[in-house]
């Protein structure tokens, strides 16, 4: 590998942040990865001390750093529990950009995140044909191949744990479905598709939509593409920026809805940090945050709108894991989802040690570093286990399969994952019967 | 550097993918929580006594030093690799052993974190006592090392009331116990010498605690001052009258912005100083203490006295104390603590002085301790960037060292010697009372090749010689 002996010069707006580290290590406790590994390059410190060194010149950028930086779920606990709360995320981020565009990007990523991504009918088209694959029990060849888990990493885990394909995408699915209100209408709400929903937990989203009707909400699909977080998580934030700006012009007039709503907690974490990540450009900053004016998490807006009391009785004990973007770390909605869960007749609410810990499943990170992940899924599962819940709830594609691997694995059979909306509409369709 | 060979015969003990030796992960084993960095040779993942006794054992066949580290959290540099070597890398070793609450004894492995060791035992209504601020992310192992100290020791005593006896892994490699379960094992108490050694004498590797009933009752108070005379003065007086709170902590002015910047625990950003005073122990009589002590306050010019009402009152006060620290960070990338002991008596005059050697170099200087021990903890800001503030750092620091000696304390409470304070050791003892240090270590490690370079001044290992950057 070639190396590059010039000082980072991308990295120097960051010094002042990497200076405060002042090397603590209370990161450490908190860190997933580094608790799963003890490996000190995995933890924020160890980063900070490579990165402060990148600027300083006593190392330089070589394949050795890449493995450091690949380890970071961003999951941010690192900065909640730092005095000066360092920016660590940010670093992993610039590093991985800057790493790629000296490098170069593997060439079938670069492919993937310009020509698929940005189109969801090659998307659709692909994902489609991986899905038949495993249908025709040829779902090993096309893991092999390797696209499955480039175009969407979870689509692995997906394969490996349904049983059964779904037999179509979300939305296809919404195409023949009552989007309107039950009721009066009360609002206008677009409803925001996730990848993971509409490639993988179609279901999820028929939920989310059946409830937000119950609620009195004329839903509207809206035609968005992928948040662009995973391309950012990867470091490619051009290709993030670029995707953030393309949906900003597809949601086009803002006005015509009360809310735009996603039950997946990455998106809508995400969709609320564009005005960031566009900070640079005036006019899609200004709209990114229009944007933030009317996006809400699931969970959030249910609250927000006093949601209509499920009256189905769910004989269950429940817990829930906090989905990273939805933590104080992010968003900050931790209290709504669990109102909402404890509000369903019949529903013993069990809290969880460490329920706002990472699950592992971050991106890309289950694919790329399989082994780590599943030790931080272990000690996530050891929690679950502890509550003895029937059903673990949460609001993340990724969580819900990263979940639903774990109590496969752990032989939790009986343990049920699923989405907030999911246990909302369950209710409400028991009353309705 | 380290022969080939070495590496290769570290990879046969514990397995290819414990041994790290590439550069990018190597500097990540070159520092610590104090200011000085020095890469080592190869760190080695270990995960049970045998393997850590086989690693000092072909450490010895090459001749080749070797340094235990846990968190690495500490402050005087006590997990450099001063002459580089390997790194003994126990973060994996980290479970509780055992649990005896009859006879209120826990047997842990050293990497296992210090706030853990009461979260395994808090349910059944025990508690581990020596509690460093740093307690969530710092390890037993390291307590034992540096001998840590913390607020309530005030009251309970250091780490080495509480450590009874370990299973260390001799300089030569070779396994053994020292001490037990037992209050008072009989013979040389070796386990006094192990504890605070720094790392110097071995390494620990299961280590049997004291575990105590958590107290009945537990009242916190806050108590705010517009002088921090006023705060050292009650300190003394509380004391006189023969009380014993469990805690005594001053922060004064500048330690307060910081912990309202980083975290609002509630302190009053106008006051000169506060005393974070904690009283526990029987409920009988603790309203009686509480009011004794509201009275010497008073009779100091205390401002006012909060008193928590509720234990999330009680956790926002600790809160501030326990990240004082870290929050320094909002007002300067780095600091250095001089932690040095005085008699209670000299708090405000060695304050001032250190005060005013920080104002001689052009330093500022926050104070956040445990003054019931008369334990000081001045941090003096600077910003690492910038190599001649460090130069002047190190010199103020060893500056209040003396300070501290000269008032008739000692350089080092509770964190350990490790490279920061060896010169220091001459301002407290004379040669022939190292002499009696060096023969123990010479006992223990005849070949010098445990954590060699630290503690002892005619051993450190000047900075020239130890590649140290």
């Amino acid at each position: 590998m070639s190396t590059d002996v010039t000082k980072i010069e991308e990295f120097l707006p960051l010094y002042d942040e990497v200076a405060k580290c002042g090397k603590c290590g209370f990161c450490q406790p908190t860190c997933p990865v580094y608790r799963a590994t003890g490996k000190e390059s995995y933890v924020a410190r160890g980063k900070n001390a490579l990165f402060r060194n990148l600027i300083e010149g006593e190392t330089v950028m070589e394949a050795d750093l890449k493995e450091a930086f690949e380890n970071c779920l961003l999951c941010r606990a690192c900065t909640a529990n730092c005095f000066p709360a360092v920016k660590t995320d940010q670093l992993v981020v610039a590093f991985r950009e800057s790493y790629a565009q000296r490098f170069g990007r593997s060439t079938i990523q670069r492919w993937i995140f310009r020509n698929f991504l940005p189109y969801p009918d090659r998307m659709a088209r692909v994902i489609g044909l991986a899905w038949l694959s495993k249908r025709m029990g040829m779902a090993d060849l096309a893991k092999k191949i390797g696209i499955v888990g480039m175009i969407n990493p979870k689509l692995e885990t997906a394969m490996e744990l349904r049983d059964e394909v779904p037999s179509s995408f979300l939305r296809d699915r919404t195409k023949n479905t009552d989007l309107t209100a039950k009721g009066e209408t009360k609002y206008k709400v677009g409803y925001w598709v996730s990848c993971g929903y509409n490639y993988m937990l179609p279901e999820v989203g028929e939920a989310t939509i059946n409830v937000l009707r119950h609620n009195g909400a004329d839903v509207e699909v809206l035609g968005n593409n992928c948040c662009g977080l995973p391309v950012y998580g990867y470091g490619d934030v051009d290709g993030a920026r670029n995707l953030a700006k393309k949906n900003i012009d597809i949601l086009g007039d803002l006005d015509q809805y009360d809310y735009i709503v996603s039950e997946c907690g990455s998106c809508s974490g995400h969709l609320k940090e564009y005005g960031e990540l566009l900070a640079a450009d005036p006019e899609y900053s200004m709209r990114a945050e229009r944007l933030l004016a009317k996006v809400r998490s699931f969970s959030e807006l249910l609250v927000e709108i006093d949601a209509e009391k499920p009256l189905g009785e769910i004989q269950a004990s429940v817990t829930y894991h906090d989905p990273c973007h939805m933590t104080t770390r992010y968003q900050g909605i931790v209290t709504q989802p669990r109102e909402l869960i404890k509000n369903v007749p019949g529903v013993e609410f069990r809290e969880m040690t460490e329920s706002d810990w990472c699950c592992g499943a971050a991106g890309s990170y289950n694919i790329m570093h399989n082994d780590v992940s599943m030790k931080v899924l272990e000690r996530k599962m050891g929690n679950v286990a502890k509550t003895e819940a029937e059903i673990v709830v949460t609001e993340c594609p990724s969580c819900i399969m990263q979940l639903s691997l774990g109590a496969k694995r752990q032989g939790m059979e009986n343990t049920k994952v699923m989405n907030v909306s999911q246990l909302l509409d369950e209710s409400y369709r028991q009353a309705d019967n | 550097m380290i022969d080939q060979s070495v590496i290769q015969e570290l990879k046969g003990i514990v397995g290819e993918d414990n041994v790290l030796h590439n550069k990018a992960d190597l500097q990540t084993y070159e520092y610590d929580a104090y200011l000085e960095k020095s890469l080592p040779d190869v760190v080695v993942f270990v995960s049970s006594t045998q393997e850590v006794s086989d690693v000092v054992k072909a450490a010895n066949r090459a001749q080749v030093p070797f340094v235990a580290r846990g968190r690495a959290t500490n402050l005087s540099g006590g997990v450099l690799a001063m002459r580089q070597g390997i790194v003994i890398e126990l973060a994996r070793m980290d479970r509780v052993l055992d649990i005896d609450i009859e006879n209120q004894r826990m047997i842990v492995e050293p990497a296992i974190y210090n706030l853990e060791v009461t979260g395994a035992i808090d349910n059944l209504g025990y508690y581990y006592a020596p509690d460093p601020a740093s307690g969530k992310a710092c390890s037993i192992g390291g307590n034992v090392g540096e001998n840590a100290g913390g607020p309530h020791c005030f009251k309970y005593g250091v780490t080495s009331n509480h450590v009874l006896g370990m299973e260390v892994v001799l300089p030569d490699g070779e396994i053994t116990w020292l001490g037990g379960k037992a209050l008072d094992a009989p013979g040389l108490d070796l386990t006094g010498v192990f504890v605070g050694s720094e790392g110097t004498l071995g390494i620990a590797t299961k280590l049997v605690l004291r575990i105590l009933h958590k107290p009945e009752a537990v009242k916190t108070m806050l108590a705010v001052y517009d002088s921090i005379d006023d705060a050292s003065n009650s300190v003394s007086a509380i004391v006189s009258h023969k009380m014993v709170p469990a805690t005594l902590e001053m922060m004064d002015n500048l330690v307060i912005q910081a912990i309202e910047q980083s975290m609002a625990a509630g302190f009053p950003l106008d006051a000169a100083a506060v005393l974070l005073i904690e009283l526990d122990g029987l409920k009988d009589g603790m309203e009686e203490m509480a009011d004794k002590i509201v009275e010497i306050c008073k009779e100091n010019n205390v401002r006012e006295i909060k008193v928590a009402t509720c234990e999330a009152e009680r956790a926002a006060l600790w809160k501030g104390r326990k990240g004082a620290f870290g929050a320094i960070a909002r007002l300067s990338p780095n600091y250095l603590v001089a932690d040095g002991t005085v008699p209670r008596t000299k708090l405000p005059e060695t304050l001032r002085m250190c005060r005013e050697i920080g104002d001689k170099y052009g330093l500022r200087v926050a104070n956040v301790f445990h003054a019931g021990d008369g334990n000081l903890h001045p941090l003096i800001l600077f910003d690492s960037r910038n190599p001649e503030d460090k130069e002047k750092v190190l010199k103020a620091g060893m500056e209040m060292l003396q300070v501290c000696a000269d008032m008739g304390g000692t350089v080092s409470g509770e964190h350990g010697v490790g490279i920061e304070k060896a010169e220091a050791m001459y301002m407290v003892y004379n040669e022939k009372d190292l002499l009696a240090q060096e023969w123990v270590k010479d006992a223990w490690d005849p070949q010098d090749l445990a954590n060699p370079g630290k503690i002892l001044p005619q051993r450190l290992i000047k900075r020239e010689e130890a590649h140290v950057s």
